[in-house]
């Protein structure tokens, strides 16, 4: 049954947790109050999602196996980049399958997803324009013709527009598979394209560094990491390690760690109760020893010192559902 | 094969020959530059149509015969008017089959319409809300629940909003007709249920005095007409014509008629050659002998001179 659902969140960790086609982990590296809007729409066989936030991030994704995906910018914005390639407003991401990357921005951005079936985008790109639409390898930017992709952003629009206000008509078994039907062909005509741009062989060999950098942070997911180490277990110089995360996280490693733990310990401290735990077991258990610039930086980034998120009732957190 | 159209017009006439199911003129009663924006939808076997106008107007639209067709106000706004029956943006109107009614703004309206095939629209009724969807005699306002309302009208907006920014869904055969579905569910949920406004015994008989009104005028297109001489083809009063106008266009026949005959000389002067005629020869063909101040209202009615309308381009 084909449905549709928006949502506004105002918790990056509600809303990475409801994010469709991965596994995603979020991390605010900008300051402010956290805000996003998602639209989802679920067709037979094809899903669609709109995102458009207002805070700076860091979101580390890992693409569901067996779906063709494609992402691109809905409107004009700051810097929006997947995997060190940065979205311009006239491109189209194709994602290798099960794609892991960094999808950073540098602000207020709207984006799109979509995504089918592997063998369903295999075999409509064969039938309807004799190409070859499986996955690539590792994902790659694709310029269509203006006219093209203008159509997919319109008709990707329209179906956003649709959940937003008449999802009885989504709802409609007719009317979902003509709006799947519309949108995989003005998809195709974007994808039809000779015009590529290859990426280079530093991209691919940049792309696995961060690969290996991420499980080193999985790995350890609480403590702090020294860069050395890191770097070690990657099998990378240090200024290796410093120009992939500057290309994929607009930031050095360091930030990039600190700005991470400082998420997980928000979220720590919002979902607990405060009769539970402390400030100083939350704060030590991610590594912050010195608890006095901990809650310097903490009040400087979030805008409310970690005590006040301790005792917030985490109902007040819940992000109302639209 | 589904389509949608979106077009603009700066010409009351050529809105008005755009309309569809119906054939409607239009008078156009206020001053200023009209513009009008439709959006037309045809789906299977549904027509939907979106459309605004900025001036005050009376139209008589005739529907065409064999469609079921109801209308309604898409927001708020100036008064609207049907017959003389004010509509609401809570309201929705069922229409005759194949008769003509008087719809009048007194400033921006925006509108829709829907319909279906008579026999269509009375199987539709019959099978899914149990209720005689049989098109009466004279135009019914009916105020369904609120929430059948917001929803139809919520998704008669999206339909119109395909129409502008995504044609290539409409023009898709399942996705208009899964459209044309819930666009049908929507309108039975309005008229399931109704408590339509019972017509007053009077409002019955002043649109029969009106539909011979305008057969009166549709029998005599240029000549200024006289009220006694009206009032003795119709059968009544002067008084009861007065106030039957009243009701149904806002005025006095006379100023209506008046008003008719401009639209009328303008409509001729727009659309011959300044070689093939002239405005004296225009404006006396529609009854105005007195060409100076023939000259005079027409450029407060339409802000610019005759000669001005003749010498610009059709186009």
């Amino acid at each position: 049954m084909p449905s549709s659902a928006v949502r506004s969140f105002t918790d990056p960790d509600d809303y990475a947790a409801t994010i469709r086609g991965g596994i995603v982990e979020l991390t605010v590296t900008g300051r402010g109050d956290f805000s996003e809007k998602l639209t989802r729409v679920d067709l037979p066989r094809l899903w669609l999602q709109r995102f458009s936030e207002n805070l700076a991030r860091i979101v580390h994704a890992t693409n569901t196996p067996g779906r063709a995906m494609v992402q691109f910018r809905t409107a004009l914005g700051p810097s929006l980049s997947l995997g060190g390639l940065e979205i311009g407003p006239t491109v189209i991401l194709r994602h290798g399958e099960a794609d892991t990357y960094h999808h950073r921005s540098s602000g207020s951005v709207s984006f799109a997803a979509m995504s089918l079936p592997i063998e369903e985008m295999a075999a409509v790109a064969e039938a309807m324009a004799g190409v070859d639409l499986t996955p690539p390898q590792d994902m790659m930017l694709i310029t269509s013709s203006l006219d093209a992709i203008a159509k997919f952003r319109r008709l990707h629009a329209a179906a956003g527009d649709l959940a937003e206000n008449a999802p009885e008509i989504i709802a409609n078994p007719d009317a979902a598979r003509g709006l799947e039907q519309a949108l995989i062909e003005a998809l195709v005509d974007c994808l039809d394209t000779r015009q590529r741009t290859e990426n280079s062989l530093a991209q691919s060999q940049h792309a696995i560094v961060m690969r290996r950098f991420r499980r080193v942070v999985e790995e350890n997911p609480e403590q702090p990491l020294s860069i050395a180490e890191i770097c070690k277990a990657i099998g990378v110089s240090e200024s290796t390690s410093r120009m992939c995360c500057q290309e994929h996280l607009g930031m050095s490693p360091k930030r990039y760690l600190l700005l991470r733990r400082m998420g997980l310990a928000r979220r720590a401290l919002r979902q607990a109760k405060p009769d539970a735990t402390s400030v100083i077991a939350v704060g030590t258990r991610y590594g912050f020893w010195e608890l006095g610039r901990f809650a310097g930086v903490y009040q400087s980034l979030f805008g409310e010192s970690p005590s006040a998120t301790l005792r917030r009732p985490p109902e007040q957190q819940r992000a109302p559902i639209c | 094969m589904p389509s949608s159209a979106v077009q603009t017009f700066s010409d009351p006439d050529e809105y008005a020959a755009a309309l569809r199911a119906a054939n409607t003129e239009f008078t156009v009663t206020g001053r200023g530059q009209f513009t009008a924006k439709l959006v037309r939808i045809d789906l299977h076997r549904l027509w939907v149509q979106r459309a605004s106008d900025n001036l005050p107007r009376i139209a008589h639209p005739t529907n065409i015969a064999g469609r079921a067709i109801v209308s309604f106000r898409t927001g708020p706004g100036p008064s609207l008017l049907t017959d003389g029956l004010e509509m609401q943006p809570t309201d929705i109107v069922r229409h005759s089959d194949g008769q003509g009614y008087y719809r009048r703004s007194s400033g921006l309206a925006a509108y829709a319409s829907m319909s279906l095939p008579v026999e269509e629209m009375v199987s539709h009724g019959a099978a899914i809300a149990g209720i005689d969807l049989t098109p009466p005699q004279d135009p019914l306002i009916h105020t369904p629940p609120a929430s059948a309302m917001v929803r139809l009208q919520r998704l008669h907006a999206a339909a119109g909003r395909l129409a502008e920014n995504a044609p290539e869904i409409i023009a898709n055969p399942d996705a208009a007709r899964g459209l044309e579905q819930a666009l049908i569910e929507a309108v039975l949920g309005c008229l399931d249920d109704r408590d339509d406004r019972a017509p007053r015994l009077a409002q019955g008989q002043h649109a029969i005095v009106m539909r011979r009104f305008h057969q009166v005028v549709e029998e005599s297109p240029g000549d200024p007409l006289y009220i006694p001489e009206m009032c003795k083809a119709i059968g009544v009063s002067e008084s009861t014509l007065r106030m039957c106008c009243r009701e149904h266009l806002g005025m006095a026949p006379k100023r209506y008629l008046w008003l008719r005959r401009m639209a009328l000389t303008r409509r001729a002067l727009r659309r011959t050659e300044p070689r093939a005629t002239s405005v004296t020869a225009t404006a006396t063909r529609y009854g105005f002998w007195e060409l100076g101040r023939f000259a005079v209202e027409y450029q407060r009615l339409f802000g610019e001179s005759p000669s001005a309308t003749l010498h610009r381009s059709p186009d």
